[in-house]
């Protein structure tokens, strides 16, 4: 379960880094488009749907990680 | 439209005044005025933290921002609040131990008692005042000035604010934080709805997405990408106010007053999961709502574009409840904010409980004043005025986080280079300092500043347990 909540943290890094590369925000660029929408909010999306998927992991994985531990109140 | 306010505005002043009694009746300790008793289960969390985080900024501020700088402002706050919410969860736990370890009453005071030093408090106190106090009042500004657009011969401006600042404290005052927390369950309902409708609406009028962004293309094809027409959505802005709203829970105390009182961690956990849920519902429905003004109010002054798009494009009934969804918003952030205000002093204060619940109340009734004085004078900027807020507490994280997570007294060193940098920004904001130095944003240098000195102090003192 430890590993877990690393791959949580670790991966709420990770994805924090990638917003501000040109993978998530080029410059004066808007395709592709998806659903109409263009890149950055789609990808934007995306990425805020990552955090709460890790959000999801993350509360799972401490919860267990924490019990284990005896510090949940 | 005016007799759908009344009628709605009657019935969320009904629900206000059950909230106040209810409260009242079971309020007797300073800690269930100021705390709500340390009860407060996952669905009431998730609408009390959503209320406090979503105001007149979200209603008015972020539609705005979309419109006049496109979809980058996606990146600017719901990918920046994102990361806050996990950070809910993983800094709640830890507060909340530490919290539990030292008798909570306010985050002022317990960092006094972790550093065993009377200026962690006194600093702690001063960066929430300094910089809350803008933010409550762009709220009431912000709700100023849109009641006055809608209703131009009813009151002056400044009555509005007069007006809901004197609600405020009375419902505050008489129930307390149980109070504003059920008056928050109300307008975090109101606020998921009516957004939700209108954003839905405004994609209608277009047909679909698609074609609404085609039409945002033809206006002008910049909104669509980053940096925007006006070039705001730099790398070096983004992660600067990534940075700030991520700390939100850590500096802000409306923020971690409310991951205190949850009635326990597994509820903590819930309303983590929740808010990270209804903020994305309330995200898309701005975003929409500001590529519509976009194609619609593209040259319009703000006040026209939000009362246009909120309340004038949409059925009578829905721009009632809008008037008093925005109503209710600034009500309970300001009252979010004010009472954090009010409980920091508190915890500064020393003496038996009935003393300090006079002296509290008389603070809070004093910081409401500065409030409404403060909104007649400031400007128009709401969500800029935000992130100064944001940004300007984040220069505490190196004292609360570390007094947070430390297993001893940190070093005072953490307490004069966040009071330095608290300073040195907010000579920044008055323009007694350049906002950048050397191609680089000030606030951006700060927290490199910070970070490598709050590191150098964490491994030479060894301050840190496992957390």
């Amino acid at each position: 379960m430890k590993k877990l909540w690393s791959f949580a943290r670790l991966g709420v890094i990770i994805l924090s880094i990638l917003i501000f590369t040109p993978l998530v925000i080029p410059k004066n660029e808007f395709r592709p488009e998806f659903m109409g929408m263009p890149y950055t909010l789609w990808v934007g999306i995306l990425a805020y749907f990552g955090y709460v998927a890790f959000i999801m992991i993350g509360i799972y994985a401490h919860s267990k990680v924490k019990k284990e531990e005896g510090g949940n109140d | 439209m005016t007799k759908w306010f009344w009628f709605f505005g009657a019935i969320f002043i009904l629900l206000l005044i059950i909230a106040s009694s209810r409260a009242f009746k079971k309020n007797r300790s300073i800690d269930d005025y100021m705390l709500a008793g340390s009860n407060i289960g996952a669905i009431l969390g998730v609408l009390t933290y959503a209320a406090a985080l979503f105001s007149a900024f979200i209603f008015i501020g972020v539609p705005d921002f979309f419109r006049v700088h496109g979809v980058g402002a996606w990146i600017f706050l719901p990918v920046s609040d994102g990361i806050m919410f996990f950070m809910i969860f993983w800094f709640g736990y830890n507060l909340r131990k530490k919290a539990r370890e030292t008798g909570y009453k306010g985050m002022a005071g317990m960092m006094r008692d972790i550093f065993g030093n009377k200026w962690a408090g006194y600093l702690v106190f001063t960066g929430a005042f300094l910089f809350l106090i803008p933010y409550v009042a762009i709220q009431i500004r912000g709700m100023s000035m849109f009641f006055t657009a809608i209703f131009p011969d009813m009151l002056p401006s400044w009555s509005w604010a007069l007006i809901i600042v004197a609600i405020m404290l009375a419902y505050s005052e008489l129930g307390g934080l149980k109070a504003i927390v059920f008056s928050d369950a109300v307008q975090g309902v109101l606020l998921l709805t009516v957004l939700s409708i209108i954003g839905y609406n405004c994609i209608v009028h277009f047909g679909n997405v698609k074609e609404l962004f085609n039409q945002v293309q033809q206006v002008d094809d910049r909104l669509l990408s980053t940096p925007g027409p006006e070039g705001l959505f730099t790398t070096q802005f983004l992660v600067a106010s990534f940075l700030a709203i991520m700390l939100l829970p850590i500096t802000q105390p409306q923020f971690s007053s409310r991951i205190v009182v949850m009635k326990s961690m597994k509820e903590t956990y819930k309303m983590a999961g929740g808010v990270s849920i209804v903020a994305f519902i309330v995200f898309v429905a701005t975003a929409f709502i500001g590529m519509y003004g976009a194609v619609r109010y593209s040259d319009s002054p703000t006040v026209e574009f939000v009362q246009n798009a909120l309340l004038f494009d949409q059925p009578d009934f829905l721009a009632g409840l809008a008037i008093v969804g925005l109503f209710a918003a600034v009500l309970s952030t300001s009252n979010a904010q004010i009472f954090a205000l009010g409980s920091e002093f508190r915890s500064l204060l020393k003496g038996d409980d009935k003393s300090v619940l006079i002296r509290t109340k008389i603070a809070l009734f004093i910081f409401a004043l500065i409030v409404m004085a403060f909104s007649v004078i400031i400007s128009d900027e709401l969500v800029l005025l935000a992130r100064v807020s944001f940004a300007g507490t984040s220069m505490l994280t190196p004292v609360i986080l570390i007094g947070v997570i430390s297993k001893k007294a940190p070093g005072k060193e953490l307490l004069i280079v966040s009071a330095i940098a608290l300073f040195v920004f907010l000579f920044s904001v008055f323009q007694l300092i350049p906002e950048n130095i050397m191609g680089i944003r000030l606030d951006i240098g700060l927290y490199v500043i910070l970070f490598v000195i709050t590191i150098i102090s964490i491994v030479a003192r060894g301050t840190l347990r496992n957390s």
